[in-house]
């Protein structure tokens, strides 16, 4: 049952709000708890049992760390230690075991044999939830939940356990637990903000998938113009697929009064590669930044290394330096947290480099612009920096979905060969699979949601301004947002379903 | 939420269901269930239904010329049961005809418990509201040629002569083990059987000889159900001496479908099998079908103009 199939928003989910509604206040949690298992057991049947596992033993080592004395440091280390191994070691095991091996055997004269797990869905971030509420409790920001309902409801919520967004226990638990009343408001606000997820999902992401899909698989065949609007085609597929399903997450959850983290915040209006990555899959970003990149540029080697680079280096480049084996470890985790495979890590690194050249470049650019008598903040620049970002961020999803990192590489290089301007015109492109009317309904959907990204980046609630429009006028947008979705949606006859592409990884 | 408000809620959900139910006719195409639609009302006197073994199988213009049969072959591409229920009910409100010969092939394809659940709320809700299951018709207003380019006079036949052999030898294999008809392909099999049953026409299980999608497994499958419901089921697989199929000859794509030439020698055997049966009645010389004629020739150039006649090795 995907978020996207009839079953799920015509039946199942209206059936949880309607009971939602009619169960007194004090049930609601559990009402929401049952409806997260039945989902969860519908989409992971028997896998149902890692997501036990994961809430049973971080309650239970919350509640050690509670009982643990001011003095007891060690053992709280120990018990943190022994929750982040088990979680992390499990997904390690389930997701990467089958890529070292094989790597393994790849370089050296072995042939040690490959298991072949089944990913349980959603692992990869109910595990950084019950990672990070560990590391809450251990530095005393939260107390050990004594609740196992509670805690089983943060981890399990159903709208977001698919794809997340990743949620703290502080910010969420208690808003789940709560079970605040349907109100009007956040019945509205939470549909309309569905049916923009949905519009995203279904009009663009969808039918963007058959183009990309035949580059993409039979790379070799392309090259040139058709293999960069391939690369360019599957960036907005990415966006509009995984920002569709947080939009239908946070508006699930809206309906019943739970405010869930923001994942994304227009990312294609930024300057550089690492404010790309504070608008883009925020609650990931955040998450790596406070139980990797902090934890670690606080080590005692890592505060020598500093002191040390700062004493030879100056304070510019000795800070740069002190904060690389931290962002090192951030951008390996971040590109193998996508997936088991060496484009994955690539991905990561490309990253990294590109943070630490921007900031290493940063004085030049600033000299650069100075000369050009260039404003940092004029439209000029900021043109130039969009153009540039646009560029980082295409190649860097070329390799992310290429099948393979030779696959990137070979993909990338014949981006510079064969290149034919006619292929726009002379036909190429409708043999793809999509015909121009596809195109035509991807690049007004683009258009739409380019606009719309336009008016958040200046601070404008398109909800609010919505309702404060009059009656006729605010149903007649809203029944054409939803008539835009049912008419121009990619799903039904001719068209094979697509899973979340988040959900994958 | 006060009264107001949900009186409001409910405004807006009647307003958009309003919406669907007006935009539905205009969504849907007149040509809804194909080439069918074409044929006068009533005039039809069996149905052939299922997916691809299905149309590649039974030609009607055969059995038209053989025996004076009328039918049409209503097979779709990997068409799902739940999909062959709601197109026969359909097809019913302008059809009378005595006989439904289903192909028991679309009998097993499940994708397991959810996924069906999911596609058959899919399917209900699109036979419901004909802008879900029909809203890509847009896409109509701005193509040229709007022409389905279906011949006519095929009644619903794939015409593939091509031949690509099978070459993976016998593959009939006697054995007790049964793939029941899943849960849900069952619940949709019995509404067809209801629906038959209930407009007074006879059912037919018929199975398409083909090594890649049978096994005896499935037949024991399709027999169980048959038994128990009183159906008659006709397996070309255990009569493939009798249908005359020769694999080198008589496959397009190595043994998934049969080509035209094995679509001939089964709708010969199928007449024969039909004739001794006598459920239908012999329309050549009537007015009514005069058409029919007119078409055959049209067939017969089509096709090369050849008719196989019943003559397998048993007859």
């Amino acid at each position: 049952m995907q978020y996207v199939s009839l079953l799920y928003l015509l039946a199942f989910l209206p059936l949880v709000l309607l009971a939602y509604g009619l169960s007194p206040q004090r049930h609601r949690w559990k009402l929401l708890l049952a409806a997260s298992y039945i989902f969860y057991g519908l989409l992971s049947k028997t896998l149902i049992i890692y997501l036990l596992f994961s809430t049973i033993s971080i309650h239970e080592l919350g509640l050690w760390l509670n009982a643990c004395q001011d003095g007891e440091k060690e053992r709280k280390r120990r018990i943190l230690w022994y929750g982040v191994f088990v979680h992390i070691g499990l997904l390690a095991v389930l997701k990467y075991s089958a890529f070292f091996l094989e790597s393994l055997n790849a370089v050296l004269p072995l042939a040690l044999p490959v298991p072949s797990f089944v990913l349980p869905a959603g692992i990869s971030f109910f595990t950084l939830q019950a990672v990070s509420y560990l590391s809450d409790v251990y530095h005393g920001r939260i107390r050990g939940d004594e609740s196992l309902g509670r805690l089983a409801l943060y981890l399990a919520f159903f709208p977001a356990i698919v794809e997340g967004p990743i949620c703290r226990y502080a910010e969420t638990a208690e808003e789940l637990y709560a079970g605040r009343p349907l109100t009007y408001k956040n019945i509205t606000f939470g549909a309309q903000r569905m049916v923009w997820g949905l519009f995203k999902k279904l009009v663009v992401a969808d039918r963007l998938n058959i183009f990309v899909q035949k580059i993409f698989t039979h790379w070799g065949q392309y090259s040139g113009l058709v293999v960069l609007l391939g690369a360019a085609a599957y960036t907005l597929q990415l966006y509009a697929d995984f920002s569709g399903c947080i939009d239908l997450t946070i508006g699930t959850a809206e309906l019943f009064g739970v405010r869930l983290p923001e994942n994304f915040r227009q990312p294609f209006f930024s300057r550089t590669a690492s404010e790309f990555w504070r608008r883009w899959h925020i609650t990931l970003g955040t998450w790596f930044k406070d139980y990797i990149f902090y934890p670690l540029s606080l080590t005692r080697p890592v505060k020598a290394l500093g002191r040390k680079a700062r004493k030879t280096l100056g304070r510019r480049l000795g800070q740069t330096v002190q904060v690389l084996p931290p962002l090192l470890a951030v951008w390996v985790c971040n590109g193998l947290w996508h997936g088991a495979g060496w484009n994955y890590l690539f991905f990561g690194l490309y990253y990294f480099v590109l943070i630490v050249f921007g900031n290493l470049l940063e004085p030049a650019a600033d000299r650069a612009s100075h000369l050009l008598g260039l404003s940092r903040e004029g439209g000029i620049w900021r043109v130039f920096q969009t153009v540039k970002m646009a560029a980082i961020v295409v190649t860097g999803e070329l390799f992310f979905r290429a099948e393979g990192l030779a696959a990137g590489f070979a993909m990338f290089g014949s981006i510079f060969s064969g290149w034919n301007r006619a292929v726009l015109t002379d036909g190429t492109l409708l043999r793809l699979g999509l015909d121009a009317c596809d195109f035509g309904v991807i690049a007004a959907g683009t258009l739409v949601m380019l606009a719309v990204d336009l008016l958040h980046e200046r601070g404008v609630c398109l909800r609010e301004k919505l309702a404060q429009t009059n009656l006729p006028l605010r149903w007649t947008i809203c029944l054409a947002a939803v008539l835009a979705v049912v008419i121009f949606g990619a799903y039904g006859a001719g068209y094979a379903p697509v899973d979340p592409l988040y959900a994958g990884f | 939420m006060k009264k107001k408000q949900w009186i409001r809620a409910a405004a807006f959900l009647a307003l958009l269901a309003a919406a669907f139910a007006l935009l539905s006719p205009v969504f849907t195409p007149k040509d809804e269930l194909g080439n069918i639609q074409e044929e006068p009302a009533n005039s039809l006197d069996y149905l052939a239904i299922g997916d691809s073994e299905c149309y590649t199988s039974i030609s009607p213009m055969q059995l038209w010329g053989d025996y004076g049969y009328v039918g049409y072959n209503c097979g779709l591409a990997s068409q799902r049961i739940q999909d062959a229920y709601y197109r026969l009910k359909k097809t019913l409100e302008c059809q009378t005809p005595r006989l439904v010969l289903l192909e028991t092939n679309m009998l097993f394809r499940n994708k397991g418990v959810r996924q069906e659940t999911v596609t058959g709320f899919d399917h209900a809700f699109g036979n419901l509201v004909g802008l879900y299951q029909y809203h890509n018709t847009w896409k109509s207003l701005f193509r040229q040629n709007r022409a389905s380019g279906k011949a006519e006079w095929l009644k619903g036949l794939r015409y593939r002569p091509d031949c690509r052999p099978y070459t993976g030898g016998p593959y009939v294999e006697k054995t007790e083990k049964v793939q029941p008809v899943a849960a849900a392909q069952r619940f949709w099999l019995d509404r067809i059987l209801a629906l038959c049953r209930k407009k007074h026409i006879r059912l037919v299980l018929y199975t398409v000889p083909s090594p890649l999608c049978w096994s005896y497994a499935k037949h024991n499958g399709a027999e169980a159900y048959a038994k128990s419901h009183g159906l008659t089921l006709l397996d070309l697989n255990l009569q493939l001496d009798k249908v005359g199929i020769d694999w080198s000859k008589d496959t397009w794509d190595r043994g998934n479908h049969l080509n035209f030439s094995g679509a001939q020698k089964l709708t010969a055997y199928l007449g024969q099998w039909l004739r001794e049966k006598g459920w239908l009645p012999d329309r050549r010389g009537e007015q009514a079908y005069a058409a029919w004629d007119r078409e055959m020739a049209l067939y017969l150039t089509g096709t090369g103009g050849t008719m196989q006649k019943a003559g397998g090795k048993g007859h």
